[in-house]
């Protein structure tokens, strides 16, 4: 199983929303096969576990050890929030204390609610009560991003193969 | 003229025996001892309008071999701003696996303006030495793995087609950009 990250120490201009179309068109629907940043080994589970490509600025605080200026893009478990390779109650926290939040010009999907309801039903957790949240659509709309951290916009994020 | 056309006239002589008898000729001497005295002589290199190059024993000596508009470079900074023209320029290490899989592990070592260095070729170049090249990792085609921690260097990295491939030991790989375009993958 490999453990790689990578690290893009920036100098002025932020890069962020490059690497995040970088990592979006390697996705490329779940199939990992695009230009970009894929990951192969995230392309089936590991012992049951499912893995995808994290992303978080360290100007917005959410990586510990990660400094302003500096991009981490890491092959880790979906819902690893905070990109220390667990998924556990640090990463809920912030998932819940930014849930309903957007970027400019985002919203919230029926997909990034079912994914949360998924996390929730997984991890044996009482499920948070939102006001305005639009129910699911259907399963089949899990795809793309499925975690919003940030109140200013998306970081952390994990994409997985549907 | 006429010292040319005496030399091709003994133009065997230059191909194929011996270049410093050829000089002499060219110099109208007729003897070695004559090549000696000849490449000494101020008036005779003048009226050939012969231009002396002084052996490169002092810097200023170094600097004077080179011209920019007509000016020699006479500073420090002139020549540093040769060499860094020079710099600008290196292409640096360029590694072509010709459709094989190959593994690296002898470091490429790193020196100011380097060029940094290039994989490309059909198959898979493996790096497992402490690289410290300050050029940019370029992939233009291929598969470029890092196959230890410490294998690719922070610079900037390009991946112009191909793919760059973090292996299972490459642990954190530190970079100051990342540029990914046409079909380059970095494959995490």
């Amino acid at each position: 199983m490999n453990n790689n990250h990578a690290i893009i120490t920036y100098g002025s201009s932020d890069p962020f929303s490059t690497i995040a179309g970088y990592i979006a068109s390697g996705y490329n629907g779940g199939a990992w096969n695009g230009p970009g940043v894929i990951s192969t080994a995230a392309l089936t589970p590991t012992n049951g576990l499912f893995y995808g490509v994290g992303y978080a600025d360290g100007a917005d605080g959410i990586v510990s050890g990660l400094s302003s200026g500096q991009i981490e893009v890491k092959y880790t478990l979906l819902g690893d929030a905070n990109l220390d390779g667990l998924v556990n109650a640090a990463d809920f926290t912030d998932l819940a204390a930014n849930f309903n939040q957007s970027v400019s010009g985002a919203d919230v999907s029926a997909g990034d609610v079912a994914a949360l309801d998924a996390f929730v039903a997984a991890n044996g957790l009482p499920l948070p009560t939102f006001a305005n949240v639009p129910e699911p659509a259907s399963a089949a709309a899990v795809t793309g991003v499925l975690f919003v951290m940030a109140p200013r916009r998306r970081r952390g994020a994990s994409r997985r193969p549907s | 003229m006429r010292a040319c056309r005496g030399a091709y006239r003994v133009g065997f002589i230059c191909r194929t025996t011996n270049p410093i008898i050829a000089y002499n000729l060219l110099c109208e001497g007729d003897c070695l001892q004559d090549l000696e005295r000849l490449r000494n002589d101020e008036a005779y290199l003048d009226a050939l309008g012969a231009s002396r190059i002084p052996d490169p024993t002092t810097a200023g000596d170094f600097c004077r071999r080179f011209e920019r508009g007509g000016e020699a470079f006479h500073s420090g900074d002139q020549v540093m701003g040769l060499m860094d023209a020079i710099n600008s320029v290196r292409v640096g290490a360029i590694v072509n696996n010709g459709g094989f899989s190959i593994t690296l592990a002898q470091p490429f070592l790193g020196t100011t303006n380097d060029g940094g260095f290039t994989s490309e070729g059909g198959g898979t170049t493996t790096l497992v030495g402490a690289n410290t090249y300050n050029g940019s990792t370029k992939v233009s085609w291929g598969t470029l793995v890092i196959g230890v921690n410490g294998a690719l260097p922070n610079t900037s990295v390009a991946i112009t087609g191909g793919t760059l491939q973090l292996g299972a030991g490459a642990g954190l790989a530190q970079m100051t950009s990342l540029s990914i375009t046409g079909n380059g993958v970095l494959d995490v």
